[in-house]
């Protein structure tokens, strides 16, 4: 399950985006998948990495679970940087 | 205002500034803030008397941001070659240079610690030139020739703020400057001597420094009397010398402005989310540019050009 | 030439109350504020008192500029440390063990007074001796890594340290020193770390514990007595004090026992000694009582007579347009040799040192970047 960083900083710039993280106090440049999944978060209710596909399976035009595996490798980067926390599942999915 | 002219340091005898070294001590205001020098170095008098050439001479600053001490090395043998340590606030700084080279040896123990000190600012590791009130802001990139083509600007009418240092004061979202001699390195030296002969004034030249050949160029009269005039962002260039290449300049997307903006700086990590607005919102509105040169003329010229262009549009 | 710290108006101003009034400070005071606040690391927590008492406003420019300058250092500081203890916290969720925060990470932990303006650069945890291999292993996993020691230092670290040679991590420019104990096993001072694990407490960040308060302050004062490089440390003090106004408040069980649980521990002499100077030097108030009791445990009248004067030159600070004290340099000096008898025998020392004389220290001056 994800939620948003407190105090997280997302700006357009050209082409691309900028983002800063208040918890890891580190700025990155994204792209537009990883923007577009920090917009499916919320910074108090969480969402499992699932309910993002979904929410994203229509505007991508890609099946959720292709989607899913895309998103795989992002989450753990998007964590490890500050930009998106990761509560510990209660249950498996 | 005093009614009568201040004496510069190139104007009143060395031993007078040698007597302030090794008393009261020296000080310098190079914009954003106030230098302190003590050194028992006599060396050293000529050698700061040539290299700040143009600040007054009899500064009384009433704060001091930075006290800096220069101070011989006490020998064991007297036939070892004479050492020199830098000093701050009582704590040894590096470790010790040989005598001759007290200049190098305080002028990078001064941007070390101006980059450790300053940290209410937002310190870009980059040269800035202004004029009529903007700034031009070139990060310090390998390759990048920045050093020698601000120097140049800085002696076509462009007023040099800072050859390492963009400061910006993040309240006020304007440029300061942090006015220190040049510090040109090998072919660069030959280079500005050429390109300014009756103007550049150059202090000694330090053979075999891990650079090579190191010698400070002084600021102008201009730039040390307008030390303390603030500059808006203007726009940003990323230079790169190559030999032989004619002069191109091509505009430069707003997200690799900001990577060589924040990702160069000296403290960008420490301004947090203030620092992040004012980088974003200077990549977002100012223009920036990719030079590439090998005649300092040909590229003087062009950067004029775009200049014009930029302020008319402007209406300044 | 060593300076008095009762002279400094800025220490009396940290706990000052009501505020101290900055009206009256000249230009040169805050000159000499700035300048050896600075040089102890407490620049940042003058800074912060400044703030605490509305008085920001009466800070000329110069001054304010150095104090706003070190008050965004210690806030990136801190603000890296509780990153990364959260991103070793996640790494060490497995492990199944009470894991504990010390010093600075702990005060931040629980929201002390002396939580703001740190300058940490190490973070300090606490697990069980019996975890502690586990606990490296999923460091490990996570991307902290030991440095490459030599055999001589594995073997220091392993078998006569309390902790594991500093981790390291790409993303975090904090030291992770994971420590098992407070103090070596080998040594004359023994100190059962399961005394310690009884009395732990819930912090304010989930999954971490701090030690009971009676524990911390005896830790800082052990820490401080035992530390290789105790010159200058006159934050220490500051912190002692600030702990011992804090728990002293708000905590009913913080005097009562004191000097019995530190005659537990074996820092009977430290507690005496870190007392003496924060009454001194920070007006500390004791009750009565606790002073009653510490004066029964208090060295010997011979012994006071070096000891104190010595530990008062190593904290003391040094006039900033002087270079060094001889004096401290020599007090260093004994409480060095002091340090390293406390961790190890004689017999094991002297190579030791040898050895470490070989290699270079870690606060040499730092090489003239280009």
């Amino acid at each position: 399950m994800y939620l948003r960083a407190p105090g997280l900083r997302v700006l357009p710039l050209g082409e691309g985006w900028v983002a800063y993280s208040g918890l890891s106090r580190e700025s990155h440049l994204l792209n537009d998948e990883s923007v577009a999944m920090l917009d499916e978060l919320d910074e108090c209710q969480p969402r499992s990495a699932r309910e993002v596909a979904e929410r994203l399976s229509g505007p991508a035009g890609m099946p959720v679970d292709e989607l899913l595996a895309i998103m795989a490798d992002a989450w753990p980067s998007l964590v490890e940087v500050g930009l998106v926390r990761e509560l510990p599942m209660a249950h498996a999915t | 205002m005093a009614s009568a002219p201040v004496p510069r340091l190139c104007e009143v005898p060395v031993s007078e500034v040698f007597q302030r070294l090794s008393g009261a001590g020296l000080d310098l205001c190079v914009g954003a803030l106030n230098v302190r020098v003590h050194s028992n170095v006599r060396s050293l008098a000529e050698q700061v008397q040539a290299a700040y050439g143009q600040f007054p001479a009899r500064h009384r600053a009433p704060w001091i941001d930075l006290h800096l001490n220069v101070v011989l090395r006490r020998q064991l043998h007297r036939w070892w070659k004479p050492q020199v340590d830098l000093w701050h606030d009582g704590r040894l700084l590096f470790e010790p240079f040989p005598a001759e080279a007290a200049l190098p040896l305080l002028e990078w123990g001064m941007n070390w610690l101006i980059a450790r000190t300053r940290n209410d600012l937002l310190l870009f590791h980059a040269a800035v030139v202004e004029r009529q009130g903007l700034a031009m802001v070139m990060p310090a990139l390998p390759g990048s020739g920045k050093s020698t083509l601000s120097a140049a600007l800085g002696l076509s009418g462009w007023r040099l703020m800072s050859d390492e240092f963009g400061a910006l004061d993040l309240g006020e979202r304007r440029f300061r400057a942090v006015l220190k001699p040049a510090a040109l390195k090998n072919e660069s030296i030959a280079v500005i001597r050429k390109f300014a002969p009756e103007q550049a004034r150059f202090g000694p030249s330090f053979p075999g420094t891990r650079k090579g050949t190191v010698a400070h160029l002084a600021a102008s009269a201009e730039a040390v009397d307008r030390v303390h005039e603030t500059a808006a962002p203007g726009c940003v260039l990323l230079p790169r010398w190559k030999a032989g290449s004619p002069t191109t300049i091509e505009p430069v997307a707003p997200t690799m402005t900001f990577s060589k903006l924040a990702f160069n700086a000296f403290n960008y990590a420490v301004t947090g989310a203030e620092g992040f607005e004012a980088v974003a919102e200077i990549s977002r509105s100012a223009k920036a540019w990719q030079l590439v040169y090998s005649d300092l003329d040909e590229a003087i010229r062009v950067l004029d050009a775009r200049w014009h262009g930029l302020i008319e549009p402007n209406g300044v | 030439m060593l300076l008095d710290p009762l002279d400094a108006r800025w220490l009396a101003m940290l706990t000052a109350s009501p505020p101290a009034d900055l009206n009256g400070w000249s230009l040169e005071d805050w000159q000499r504020c700035v300048r050896v606040a600075r040089r102890l690391r407490l620049l940042a927590r003058v800074a912060h008192a400044v703030k605490r008492q509305g008085a920001w406003p009466m800070v000329p420019a110069g001054p304010a500029r150095q104090l706003q300058a070190e008050h965004e250092l210690s806030a990136w500081r801190s603000d890296k440390l509780r990153w990364a203890l959260d991103r070793v916290g996640g790494a060490l969720q497995g492990a199944g063990c009470p894991r504990v925060l010390l010093k600075g990470a702990a005060y931040m932990a629980q929201g002390l007074w002396i939580a703001a303006g740190r300058l940490p650069s190490d973070a300090d945890i606490l697990v069980p001796q019996g975890a502690l291999a586990r606990c490296q292993a999923l460091l490990g996993e996570a991307g902290w890594r030991e440095p490459e020691l030599d055999a001589h230092d594995q073997r220091y670290y392993r078998e006569w340290s309390h902790e594991v040679p500093p981790m390291h991590h790409d993303l975090h420019p904090v030291e992770l020193d994971l420590h098992h104990n407070i103090l070596p096993p080998v040594g004359r001072h023994r100190v059962d770390a399961g005394l310690l694990f009884a009395r732990l407490e819930p912090s304010g960040w989930p999954g971490w514990q701090v030690l009971h308060p009676q524990d911390q302050l005896l830790h800082s004062v052990c820490h401080l007595a035992y530390d290789a490089e105790p010159r200058e440390r006159l934050r220490d003090i500051v912190d002692a004090d600030g702990l011992m106004r804090e728990f002293g408040r708000t905590r009913a069980d913080f005097w009562p026992g004191l000097v019995a649980r530190a005659r537990e521990l074996g820092l009977t002499e430290p507690l005496w000694l870190v007392v003496t100077l924060a009454r001194r030097w920070m007006r500390t108030p004791v009750p009565e009582p606790v002073l009653v009791e510490l004066s029964a445990v208090a060295p010997s009248a011979w012994r006071r007579a070096w000891l104190l004067p010595l530990w008062q030159r190593l904290l003391a600070p040094v006039d900033p347009d002087r270079r060094g004290d001889w004096r401290q340099d020599l007090a260093a000096f004994v409480a060095l040799v002091r340090y390293h008898r406390n961790r190890m025998p004689l017999r094991l020392l002297v190579p030791h040192l040898l050895h470490k004389a070989r290699r270079p220290p870690a606060d040499a001056p730092v090489k003239a970047l280009e």
